[in-house]
């Protein structure tokens, strides 16, 4: 079963994605902010993180940035409610990027591209 | 009575038919068009001819000489320039002193000549204009005339606005000497344009005589097919020199020496000319075959008009179709209704000739190829576009701009409506030029382009790496030929596209299956600027800069007017190294370096590397993707010495994982990494392999031995000018020159060459490595690689020529070459066995 973590400040959204995603089969873990994610990757590995990109005062583009140095390995699906953030080259650490919508069909199937992508990657026979 | 026949015309509308022959010498129903009107003419008793020729006039003189052949006398003028058809006319004045008539000779028609001289006697005419009516008179000249058939008015290709009558001018007329003191010497003058407009206004006597019977301009190669149909519908009398068998129900005309295998499978009009051999089992309805032919068992021709020494191989099937002289047409191919193949074309096997598609002469058409368009400056049709991942061609000979913009539509066919691809060139001017079209074509199909425009390859692929895109192309020019151009299509990862995407592209390019986007959502295409940023933040990320600051290495770098440039000395700059930059601006007008060329640039670097203590000079391939060092000595090193001291550095830096070569790799690399900590993986030599390698999470280097390495700490792609800085900082980490680090690797006694092997013979070849290999260890990662202990021999068919490589290594030099010419031998020998 992969792990997420979906950090958004919104408790609603958390409440959704976290039903949502569970239903799917994943086991998810949510963090409102910046230091609350950083706690919970220290504490335990996840195989995903749903990144939201406004955090009340935060930017969850230093965050991507931080976990791009640090954990490269591990991808990051970047959450917005706006699309202008495509074109933010910080933006394209990420592995993928999703515009907010109620319908998450969208989201489940890029989690799915992205948790695949990884598993091929590590799969590559040698 | 004289008659002028003007056959002087190129024939321009006409071709390919007029490829090597003027007009009127084209053949109809095995005779040329103007035999008939020669023949036309005696069957009305005018046999004294003037012929008025002006393009490859030997040609004509070859084949009627005086005329006495036919039952004519000939009389050949020759204007020295292109005079008009009026003009013509007078350049043969002194022919001309009676009333004579003039004829076109490439016409077909029945007319009743004698009516017309009679009427034009009757009327007293000065010239009279031989009429008739046409469903379509636009094309020609409208003649008006009143009640006593005299010329009122002419309206020279009208519109249909001004349309107003039918009748139009059939290029006979007949003309008395007076005409002549209106045709000045030697200028251009028309008869239509000019002479007659002149009689009119001067109320000469100028009549219009309607004609009965048959006309027909063969102005095109439609109009030529139409005149065949026209014949077999039986709607002219044509004279058809082939004596009648005798069958009932069939209307067969066979010449001598003919070998007519089984008639039953002939249908309608059939006609066949000397020395041509129909095999068994054919049927062919309604068609003419030349001289010298041979149509094999089960071809099917229908409407046919073939020309002479032409094969047809069995299974084939032509429709409607007109095949010139020498030509050969493959088993079981199949032409189109309007096809036209010129003198001298090859169709290869199981080929398809799309409708209307026309090919010009001496071309070679790959078996197995599907042709869609007309094959006109190329030598080639090619079955595949793809070698790999990319689409080669001459540019805008092969590559042309409504090629690429179809390859477009073909390309973006095959992804989701509304997605985007990324696009970039090289900096050259062509690649620009086609890059346009091909986006042009693409956004027809309803999907966007970002376009980064100038940008190194390697750019391009990094920014494929992230979300957004679901694919890429680059456009450059070809490194061993200036005057080729590649495309490099690449997937949503920036990888290579695998053989099933471009058979997907390819597919729907051949079948012209294009997705066409409303008018209202057709792709957009939006600049993207801030890759170049973004790449530079990664590479600075991947890469130790305290080592480089530290180390301040001097490095002179040929860029080779690439667009790598325009990013590469910044960076090296930020990581404290001094770069002295070659060739570093970018020229639009400038065909990239030869190999000849590039040696000599080798040279020259090597010079500049050890006179200004540099501490290493690189050669950077204009995709940005290769690089060729030399040490601080000015060596130069090879592809198999790059590759090694790569991955001696690697190794010695400490890194754990692996490292990816190719198969034909020397085993050195692996005696090297046996005490260190690294693994060494082999991979197929083909560049979507190794980037696929280097795809996984333990893989530390893949390089190529032609200078090629993706570094997965940066980015899993071919990237040259990552690879320059990270040979920076590995050789500045192990601390010595790199003269040393060289001299330190494991001596390696590698050779390899390449043997022609014709396609079709290349399966047999390794087949007989094979069992060859049976008793011996053998590895078959690609190709077929033998190992005798430390040695081995690799054999290795091309991908995309006709080619097969030969790699040795030995223990020392001697033990090399005794392998590779020990198998060089048996090779040949397994050529001559399969031939």
């Amino acid at each position: 079963m992969s792990r997420l973590l979906v950090v958004d400040d919104e408790a609603n959204i958390r409440i959704l994605y976290s039903e949502e995603l569970a239903d799917e089969g994943y086991e998810v873990v949510t963090a409102a902010n910046t230091a609350e994610a950083i706690e919970k990757l220290q504490q335990t590995p996840f195989d995903l993180v749903v990144l939201d990109i406004k955090l009340k005062n935060e930017n969850g583009i230093e965050l991507l940035q931080k976990l791009v140095r640090e954990r490269h390995e591990m991808p990051v699906i970047l959450c917005s409610a706006f699309s202008c953030y495509k074109d933010d080259f910080s933006a394209w650490l990420a592995d993928g990027y999703i515009v907010k919508s109620g319908d998450l069909t969208e989201l489940k199937q890029e989690i799915a591209r992205v948790l695949a992508k990884k598993i091929q990657k590590a799969k590559i026979g040698l | 009575m004289k008659a002028v026949i003007m056959a002087g015309g190129f024939g321009t509308r006409i071709q390919p038919l007029t490829s090597n022959l003027p007009k009127p010498m084209i053949p109809l129903f095995n005779r040329p068009i103007m035999l008939h009107i020669v023949e036309l003419l005696k069957k009305h008793d005018i046999t004294d001819l003037v012929m008025l020729l002006y393009h490859q006039p030997e040609v004509i003189k070859k084949f009627f000489r005086d005329g006495s052949d036919f039952g004519v006398k000939i009389t050949y003028v020759i204007p020295l320039q292109d005079m008009g058809t009026a003009g013509a006319v007078k350049a043969a004045e002194k022919y001309l002193d009676e009333r004579f008539l003039v004829i076109s000779g490439d016409l077909l028609t029945d007319f009743n000549l004698k009516k017309v001289v009679n009427f034009h006697n009757d009327n007293k005419a000065m010239a009279t204009i031989t009429l008739t009516s046409v469903k379509d008179p636009l094309q020609f000249g409208v003649v008006i005339t009143d009640k006593e058939r005299r010329i009122t008015q002419f309206l020279e290709k009208p519109g249909w606005g001004e349309v107003i009558s039918d009748t139009i001018n059939t290029g006979i007329y007949v003309l008395e000497p007076e005409i002549f003191k209106y045709i000045p010497e030697g200028e251009n003058f028309d008869f239509s344009q000019d002479l007659f407009p002149t009689l009119l206004a001067n109320n000469d006597p100028l009549f219009g005589f309607p004609a009965r019977g048959y006309w027909r301009d063969i102005g095109n190669t439609d109009s030529y097919r139409e005149a065949y149909h026209d014949i077999f519908r039986g709607k002219v009398n044509l004279k058809i020199y082939e004596p009648k068998l005798d069958f009932v129900g069939k209307d067969l005309r066979i010449a001598s020496d003919v070998t007519l295998g089984d008639p039953s499978g002939l249908e309608g009009t059939v006609v066949v000319g000397d020395n041509s051999q129909i095999l068994r089992g054919v049927q062919i309805k309604d068609s003419v075959i030349g001289r010298n032919c041979t149509i094999e068992q089960g071809v099917r021709l229908s409407r046919c008009v073939i020309w002479d020494n032409t094969y047809v191989k069995k299974g084939a099937r032509i429709n409607d179709c007109v095949v010139c002289s020498n030509v050969l047409i493959g088993q079981g191919a199949s032409l189109e209704e309007g096809v036209i193949i010129a003198d001298g074309t090859s169709i290869g096997d199981e080929t398809v000739i799309r409708r209307d598609v026309k090919i010009w002469p001496r071309k070679v058409v790959e078996p197995g190829s599907i042709v869609t368009a007309n094959l006109i400056w190329g030598e080639k049709w090619r079955k595949l576009l793809f070698e790999g991942a990319i689409v080669r061609g001459l540019s805008n000979v092969e590559l042309t701009p409504e090629f690429v913009a179809k390859l477009g539509c073909a390309y973006g066919t095959m992804l989701p409506k509304g997605s985007f691809v990324l696009g970039g060139r090289d900096s050259n001017r062509v690649t620009r030029m086609l890059k346009r079209c091909f986006m042009g074509g693409i956004l027809s199909t309803g999907v966007n382009v970002r376009d980064l425009k100038m940008a190194p390859q390697p750019m391009l692929r990094y920014k494929l790496k992230t979300f957004g895109e679901v694919g890429g192309f680059h456009f450059r020019q070809a490194e061993d030929d200036p005057a080729a151009l590649e495309i490099v299509f690449m997937d949503s990862d920036g990888l290579d596209f695998s053989s099933g995407m471009a058979k997907n592209v390819e597919r729907i390019f051949f079948k012209e299956n294009f997705r066409r986007a409303h008018h209202t959502e057709p792709g957009a295409i939006t600049d993207i600027n801030n890759v170049a940023d973004y790449y530079r933040e990664g590479f600075l990320r991947a890469i130790d800069r305290e080592q480089l600051k530290k180390a301040a290495w001097t490095v002179v770098i040929d860029f080779n007017h690439s667009a790598a440039s325009q990013i590469l000395p910044l960076i090296l700059n930020e990581l404290g190294c001094y770069v002295i930059a070659l060739n570093a601006y970018v020229d639009e007008g400038r065909g990239f370096t030869r190999e000849m060329d590039k040696q000599t640039a080798l040279e020259q670097l090597s010079k500049i590397v050890s006179s200004v203590g540099a501490q290493a000079g690189f050669w950077l391939d204009p995709t940005a993707e290769a690089i060729t060092l030399l040490d601080e000595t000015g060596h130069i090193l090879s592809g198999i010495e790059l590759l090694s001291l790569f991955a001696s550095l690697t190794m010695k830096s400490g890194q754990r994982g692996v490292i990816a070569v190719p198969v034909q790799a020397p085993s050195s690399i692996e005696q090297m990494a046996a005490p260190k900590r690294c693994q060494i993986t082999r991979t197929k030599s083909s560049e979507r392999a190794m980037l696929e390698a280097a795809g996984s999470s333990e893989v530390i280097l893949a390089g190529s031995t032609d200078g090629r390495f993706a570094l997965p700490v940066f980015q899993a792609s071919f990237d040259g000018m990552f690879a320059i800085a990270r040979l920076i900082e590995l050789a500045a980490a192990s601390g010595g020159p790199l003269s040393r680090s060289l001299a330190d690797l494991p001596e390696c006694a590698y050779l390899q060459t390449s043997i022609s092997c014709p396609w079709e013979m290349k399966g047999g070849i390794m087949r007989k490595m094979s069992e060859d290999s049976l008793d011996k260890e053998a590895t078959f990662i690609d190709g077929i690689k033998v190992h005798f202990g430390d040695e081995w021999i690799l054999l290795l068919p091309d991908q995309h020529s006709h080619y097969i490589h030969i790699v040795a290594e030995g223990k020392d030099h001697k033990s090399a070459q005794r392998l590779l010419a020990e198998y060089q031998k048996k090779v040949e020998s397994w050529k001559k066995e399969l031939e």
